[in-house]
């Protein structure tokens, strides 16, 4: 996740590649506060070497925040994707995604052994490998312990049930989020009252007091984050496109474990700055159009993770990702004065947690908005909701006019034998494209 | 004729508007056109539910809408792929029923939000089937569907009782049979069959020897059985099994013959042998079959196509809710034993537990259908608790069909061999599972 555009790798993940490669000292290593001065020093003298700035601020916040949980310097809480973590920064809790955690160990190249180590504890390998990585790190004592964990039912079957065995392993309380499919006052209300338990809750369980103004300060940091993005978004409809994609989808920090905080409110702002230089060919590399933008893409999903080797190709072949369904701002704005209210809609807002029809209306939209040439869906083997609805959006967008690759895959787990044919497969679909380019050309 | 799929939805309200439902189990259905519209990394299950729904020649062809349920993720797609095939006409009604994850007992926001789906489902059919809603219907039938559960309780008791005598699967097709049946025939029948089970020994009742194959065991799809006396005659082949209600494939009315129903249940195969529970997802009943051909005694299961169907209790909390049926209604569904789906940490494993005690189960059969998230992540965590427990647990993948009966034959038969050895060795079968702390 913290590679350029052209795929180069950080010198410091390979350093710390090779200080993990004995998992034996992993613990050893995490838990030292040593470690994370070391790296956060190195972090520090690399930040020329990021392709954008905010990608190098969010490093070093995520790197510090995960030192903060290795070290116990404050009480940790796991959080599932689509949690509304605003909850924890407000009782200044560390919160930790074993998701993205799973992400950063397939990235520096552990993520084969943690996910064996996973099925060994049981889980199937036609599950979430996101998840059975967690469970792999989790079982050979790699993640931090949580003092309880937070887990949201939106778009993902897996996660709670996941955190539930967890919760088991570290004897920890879980604290669930259940988010019904209908998204009217009466769920909103339900949304909201499960929050605001979740919230006295945690505050009791960890210690904490829960102060209501702290808790109107992180809606509005989140509601920072909400602008900043989607000033972002607005930005990337230029064409030739400001800013990669890819580099982009290395977000997920922000998005899954940022929100709510000041960082990522102060982070985004930066982003969106950085970005609006570039379309004014102010900054260092704010020359736009890099290189020649053959083709504009809407990436559905997340990428892998494992390796980049399939984003370079994408970017080698001169596509672009114009812009991802990850990325998309997708909710309203949020009101500090209502947090759970807000916090209730935000979450029920969901386009993919809706009849596929308006998962496809907004991709849709995107795809106009964004002048993309095709539509990539990653489909990421262990993912049921993304998955599962695939191919009725691919006929739909297709009817539409735009050609959609259904690219079978997987975020983190290499060994998937879906993984072997995609870069034949993405070759394939950006000739298609080519071809169709040279028929409109020529009338 | 109204489809669903997941044993959470409340039939009693399809009762209450005059709605013939009937429960889709996906027969012998396996994807084949329809695959352009659910992908193969979904359930099984579900992906044969969509082909029954929209290309079975029975059930399949007369359904005018299903109802689905926001258990999983398929069941979701199952919805949008029903609607995306059918919905655009206006002609054919699809609903997905949200239902809640959390059901702590002290729970009330989930049970108040889950009335209020069902009170809008009640609304949605009553303007589509033009049906207007009376609440005593529905107090009738939750009444007879009550009588329902408690009579297949009544047989699942005996069955726990004696299960070297019943046939599991046999049994599993009469639960499947009753998400298909009007109830009020359904009460008759099975009122005859208790009475017949407690008069008659079931050794009494000629044996059936039934195709092995998972057609011939399908409710729907009425294989080709050959009855054979208990003296060991051999077996007229050709006799086309009969039940009553309606036959899902050719929609006639069939004829009313109760000792067919005896005939089926009546166990085959190797009296004796460890007692054991199933659980999981649901199990192509030829696998039951299997099972008992190999030895093992189904004493008790927890399979939603199974025993859980039969475990509500209504009256109690439609007492306790001023009359408001569908909080009654909404309380009873997610108070029962719960599914894997269900985050019900240690209330699920205290239910497995004392199931595991009245069956005096001797091991565990945990079925997960492929790529079914519920299933594996339950899985994972019973198999820890049974693991401390000493309690032996056999994993059992399939794809929802008897395609893979051979490879499990192998599987099963190993485990079957292993169990004597555990129990010689003073492992305590009735140990404590182990408590969780999830919340």
């Amino acid at each position: 996740m913290t590679s350029n555009t052209a795929g180069e790798t950080m010198d410091f993940e390979s350093l710390m590649h090779n200080m993990l490669r004995d998992r034996r000292r992993w613990n050893r290593v995490l838990s030292s506060p040593l470690t994370y001065i070391t790296f956060g020093g190195l972090i520090r003298l690399t930040r020329g070497n990021w392709p954008l700035d905010a990608m190098y601020r969010m490093g070093l916040f995520a790197f510090n925040e995960i030192g903060r949980a290795f070290t116990g310097k404050a009480p940790v809480v796991w959080s599932s994707a689509f949690f509304p973590v605003e909850l924890a920064w407000s009782l200044d809790l560390c919160p930790f995604s074993p998701e993205v955690a799973a992400a950063y160990i397939a990235g520096l190249g552990f993520g084969e052994e943690t996910l064996t180590m996973g099925e060994q504890a049981g889980y199937s390998r036609d599950i979430c490998s996101f998840h059975r990585c967690i469970a792999g790190a989790a079982a050979a004592g790699n993640l931090p312990r949580p003092a309880a964990l937070l887990a949201s039912t939106l778009l993902c079957d897996g996660a709670p049930l996941l955190f539930q065995g967890m919760a088991a392993l570290y004897d920890a309380p879980l604290l669930v989020l259940d988010v019904p499919y209908d998204s009217g006052p009466d769920a909103e209300h339900y949304v909201a009252g499960q929050l605001e338990q979740v919230w006295l809750n945690l505050a009791e369980l960890t210690g904490r007091r829960p102060d209501r103004a702290r808790l109107a300060e992180t809606v509005q940091h989140s509601e920072e984050f909400r602008v900043q993005m989607q000033r972002v978004s607005d930005l990337r409809c230029r064409v030739p496109a400001p800013v990669s994609g890819n580099d982009l989808l290395g977000f997920i920090y922000l998005f899954f474990v940022g929100q709510g905080s000041r960082e990522a409110a102060a982070i985004s702002t930066s982003l969106a700055k950085e970005i609006e230089r570039r379309v004014a060919g102010l900054g260092k590399r704010g020359q736009p159009g890099r290189r020649p933008e053959k083709f504009r893409l809407l990436w559905m999903h997340l990428k892998p993770y494992y390796s980049e080797e399939l984003m370079k190709f994408v970017d080698q072949e001169g596509a672009v990702l114009a812009m991802e369904e990850f990325n998309h701002i997708y909710w309203p704005p949020l009101d500090p004065q209502q947090p759970f209210l807000s916090l209730a809609r935000k979450t029920l807002s969901h386009f993919a947690f809706k009849p596929v029809t308006e998962r496809i209306r907004v991709m849709e939209d995107l795809a106009r908005r964004y002048q993309v040439d095709g539509i990539v869906h990653f489909s990421h083997q262990g993912c049921r909701q993304s998955c599962g609805g695939a191919l009725m959006i691919k006929e739909a967008l297709q009817e539409k006019g735009w050609p959609v690759l259904i690219l079978e895959g997987d975020c983190v787990d290499g060994r998937n034998e879906a993984c072997a044919g995609m870069l034949t497969r993405m070759q394939a679909f950006l000739e298609i494209l080519q071809d169709r380019k040279r028929m409109e050309a020529a009338g | 004729m109204l489809g669903w799929v997941c044993s959470y939805t409340p039939e009693e309200i399809f009762m209450a508007m005059g709605i013939r439902s009937c429960r889709l189990y996906g027969g012998d259905h396996q994807a084949t056109a329809m695959q352009n519209l659910l992908p193969v990394n979904l359930c099984p299950l579900v992906r044969a539910c969509l082909c029954e729904g929209l290309e079975g020649a029975g059930t399949g062809a007369s359904l005018s809408g299903v109802v689905s349920t926001t258990s999983c993720h398929a069941l979701v797609h199952l919805a949008n792929a029903f609607q995306h095939a059918r919905g655009g006409s206006g002609r054919f009604f699809v609903y997905l029923l949200d239902l809640p994850r959390t059901l702590d007992r002290e729970n009330e926001a989930a049970c108040l939000a889950f009335a209020a789906s069902l009170r809008d489902m009640a609304g949605r059919l009553s303007e589509f089937y033009e049906v207007a809603w009376d609440d005593n219907a529905l107090r009738t039938a939750i009444a007879i569907q009550q009588q329902v559960r408690l009579l297949l309780q009544e047989i699942y008791r005996m069955r726990q009782e004696r299960p070297e005598q019943f046939r599991a699967a046999g049994l599993l097709e009469l639960v499947r049979h009753a998400g298909c049946t009007p109830k009020e025939e359904l009460a008759a029948l099975l009122r005859s069959l208790v009475a017949s089970l407690r008069d008659q020994p079931l050794e009494a009742i000629p044996q059936v020897v039934y195709n092995r194959g998972f057609n011939a065991s399908q409710p729907g799809s009425r294989g080709v059985v050959a009855t054979q006396a208990p003296t060991g005659a051999p077996p007229e082949a050709g006799e086309r099994m009969r039940s009553s209600g309606v036959n899902r494939r050719t929609g006639q009315d069939d004829e009313h013959v109760p000792s067919t129903y005896l005939e089926r249940l009546r166990r085959q195969g190797p009296p004796r042998g460890p007692r054991l529970l199933i659980t999981g997802s649901p199990l192509p009943p030829a696998y039951l079959d299997l099972i008992e051909e190999l030895g093992g005694n189904v004493a008790g299961d927890d399979l939603c196509q199974g025993y859980r169907y039969c475990l509500h209790s209504v009256d109690a909390g439609l007492d306790g809710d001023g009359g408001d049926l569908f909080l009654g209604l909404a309380r009873s569904y997610l108070q029962r034993p719960p599914c894997p789906r269900m985050l019900a940490g240690q209330t699920r494993f205290a239910y497995l537990q004392a199931l595991i005690r009245e069956c005096r189960a001797q091991g565990v059969v945990y079925h997960a259908l492929k790529f079914c998230d519920a299933s594996l992540y339950d899985y994972t965590l019973l198999r820890s608790r049974c693991v401390e427990a000493g309690i032996p647990l056999l994993f059992l993948e399939t794809e929802y069909r008897d395609a893979g009966l051979e490879q499990a034959r192998t599987r099963i038969q190993a485990f079957l061999e292993l169990l004597p050895e555990n129990l010689s060795s003073g492992v305590h079968l009735d140990a404590d599972l182990p408590a969780s702390t999830s919340r």
